[in-house]
């Protein structure tokens, strides 16, 4: 199990020429993200205790969902637009 | 013909075994698992990786869509793993509400381990719409 490193995510409107088309390196943002999650733990665990869920337990269950995100994809295609999602 | 049935059949007539003996042998042959069915069992081995939804729809004024999800089923599992932000007291709400409507379950003794039997049925789990507008497939592999 790990993070999803990055995410395509290609969002084409057909009526419009260019659409979007993004590649998501997510490892910076869980990197961006880390000194804030370290300055906000304590604020979380005073939430928990507050409305009595298990800290731990809570954050092992995050972790475990977004470890397990890698493979996730998603596609549409319409008429009016198509998108194009994908997690590695 | 199968290297081990002509041998059955050349030991028969070679007299070192009787015709019941070689039906009996034959018989157990048939009873094990062909190539095919041992690939087979192989592959009902494989963890099961993907949950998928295919969608195939036309509409009139629209046209057609075509919807393509996959989720690993891993992602199922941790769900599970999700009930423990339920706190106690909504959670016995949420199981009275359950009984209620005639599902009687205990969320809070919903483990990943639990889950592995249903995930362990979903292999064989295949859900086919076929519908005039749209063709809906939902899968696991």
């Amino acid at each position: 199990m790990r993070p999803p490193l990055l995410a395509v995510v290609h969002i084409l409107p057909n009526e419009v020429r260019r659409g979007i088309r993004l590649w998501v390196p997510l490892f910076l943002i869980w990197l961006l993200l880390l000194p804030f999650l370290l300055v906000l733990l304590p604020v979380y665990f005073v939430v928990c205790t507050v409305v009595d869920i298990d800290p731990f337990k809570t954050l092992g269950a995050f972790v475990a969902v977004l470890g397990n995100l890698t493979g996730t994809h998603v596609e549409v295609e319409s008429p009016q637009a198509s998108v194009f999602i994908h997690v590695y | 013909m199968s290297e081990n049935r002509r041998q059955i059949l050349e030991m028969l007539s070679q007299g070192k075994i009787t015709a019941a003996e070689a039906e009996r042998l034959i018989a157990a042959l048939e009873r094990e698992p062909s190539a095919a069915g041992s690939s087979g069992e192989a592959r009902r081995n494989d963890p099961l990786k993907y949950l998928r939804v295919v969608v195939d729809a036309v509409d009139e004024h629209e046209g057609p869509t075509k919807v393509n999800v996959r989720v690993p089923i891993q992602l199922l599992r941790a769900g599970v793993k999700l009930t423990s932000i339920i706190p106690p007291r909504a959670r016995s709400e949420v199981n009275e509400a359950l009984r209620k409507e005639g599902i009687d379950v205990d969320i809070g003794k919903l483990t990943p381990e639990s889950l592995e039997e249903v995930v362990e049925q979903l292999r064989d789990l295949q859900v086919d719409v076929d519908h005039e507008r749209a063709k809906v497939r939902i899968f696991c592999e």
